[in-house]
């Protein structure tokens, strides 16, 4: 009995000093600065690339997350691209039309101070991935029935690498921005391996030239806008 | 005199490696593209060569002109009495159909084939195999058979 009364006068003193008790006021709180989504297309590809041997449709959207600029956090950088081409002159002696359609995807990190209010220079590593297939026309000469065309048509192709790009950003306006990328690239995959009875892959989407080689770069032309800080 | 000839060595040898790199292709094309040779025989049993074998006009769906006609060749085709040697075949498609005209009748005559694309390198571009020659269709002809790059067709 009286233990009970003990536990009840505890409690009671418990609840007193808990409901009692003033609540301190809310200390104003700093928001954290907001990161940037930054968004645009490759304007290079649409026009640059139609000047050169590789005619065709281009389009590439570029997609960055910028972190707070009071950091030094890589950006996230990614990007998402078809290519539809045709080669304009002959190739390997008596190839024509040799075409290239496929999808490619690009996502890494971009380091450097990303400040998009002036010039910046950042640099950046990132995979690439490109699933395509590619055909072309061989001609022959062939006497008596004249010049005759094989269609040779290789199966879909996924080839992956690594790239590491160099950015030169021109801030044109509040939101808008120019990208002046330089990249190089290394082909580590390509599945299935071309067999050598068949013709170097001359174009991947997502590298450029390639051939045989594993080696690719290119210098390229983006339009940027930015939401956010 | 050594002197002179070393000299003149290291003046040849840009022209020694043209004439090197010149060559590295097939050179001939109709031996990768593949030909058939057709001889005529009579109707057993006096199974022996027909020299007095003639066409009219014997020409492949597809072709240029008569095919008996030595000028039409390419590559130095012959065309003679019961042999003919080198007969073209087309590289658009597995199988030629050649038609025979002769005074009195016309014959029909379809042979299949495997064509195999095969990319050399960037210099020489890519070559055609054809191989595996084969009767496709009934013909008209009496009897034909075919065996390697020859056609015997019995009249």
């Amino acid at each position: 009995m009286k233990l009970q009364s003990t536990f009840k006068l505890w409690l009671l003193l418990a609840a007193q000093s808990v409901l009692g008790q003033e609540v301190p006021p809310l200390k104003p709180r700093i928001a954290p600065p907001a990161g940037a989504w930054i968004v645009g297309i490759d304007v290079s590809r649409m026009v640059g690339n139609n000047l050169t041997s590789e005619a065709g449709l281009y389009l590439e959207g570029v997609f960055k997350y910028k972190n707070p600029s009071q950091t030094r956090q890589p950006a996230f950088t990614a990007a998402l691209g078809y290519a539809k081409t045709r080669h304009k002159d002959t190739l390997y002696r008596n190839m024509v039309n040799y075409r290239v359609e496929g999808w490619y995807v690009k996502g890494g990190l971009e380091f450097g101070k990303l400040n998009l209010d002036q010039f910046t220079a950042t640099f950046g590593a990132q995979v690439v991935a490109s699933s395509f297939t590619d055909s072309g026309d061989f001609f022959f000469q062939n006497g008596y029935f004249g010049t005759e065309t094989i269609v040779f048509r290789r199966a879909k192709s996924l080839r992956m690498g690594v790239e590491g790009v160099s950015n030169l950003y021109f801030p044109l306006s509040r939101g808008f921005v120019l990208n002046l990328q330089s990249r190089l690239s290394y082909i580590f995959l390509t599945n299935p391996a071309p067999a050598t009875s068949q013709p170097p892959m001359r174009y991947t989407p997502g590298f450029g030239i390639t051939g045989r080689g594993d080696i690719s770069g290119g210098i390229s032309l983006q339009l940027l806008y930015r939401f956010g800080s | 005199m050594k002197k002179i000839l070393t000299k003149t060595a290291w003046k040849l040898a840009p022209l020694a490696v043209l004439l090197l790199l010149a060559g590295c292709c097939p050179s001939d094309d109709r031996l990768l593209q593949g030909q058939l040779n057709i001889r005529f025989l009579k109707a057993p049993p006096a199974a022996k060569m027909d020299t007095a074998v003639v066409f009219n006009r014997t020409y492949a769906i597809g072709g240029r002109g008569n095919l008996t006609d030595s000028s039409r060749f390419m590559g130095g085709h012959y065309v003679g009495g019961n042999f003919i040697s080198g007969f073209p075949v087309t590289l658009a498609a597995d199988q030629t159909t050649y038609i025979f005209e002769s005074a009195t009748r016309t014959d029909t005559l379809t042979i299949s084939y495997q064509r195999r694309l095969a990319y050399i390198s960037r210099r020489c571009g890519a070559e055609v195999y054809v191989s595996n020659f084969r009767l496709s269709q009934p013909t008209t002809f009496k009897k034909v058979t075919v065996s390697d790059y020859e056609v015997t067709i019995n009249l």
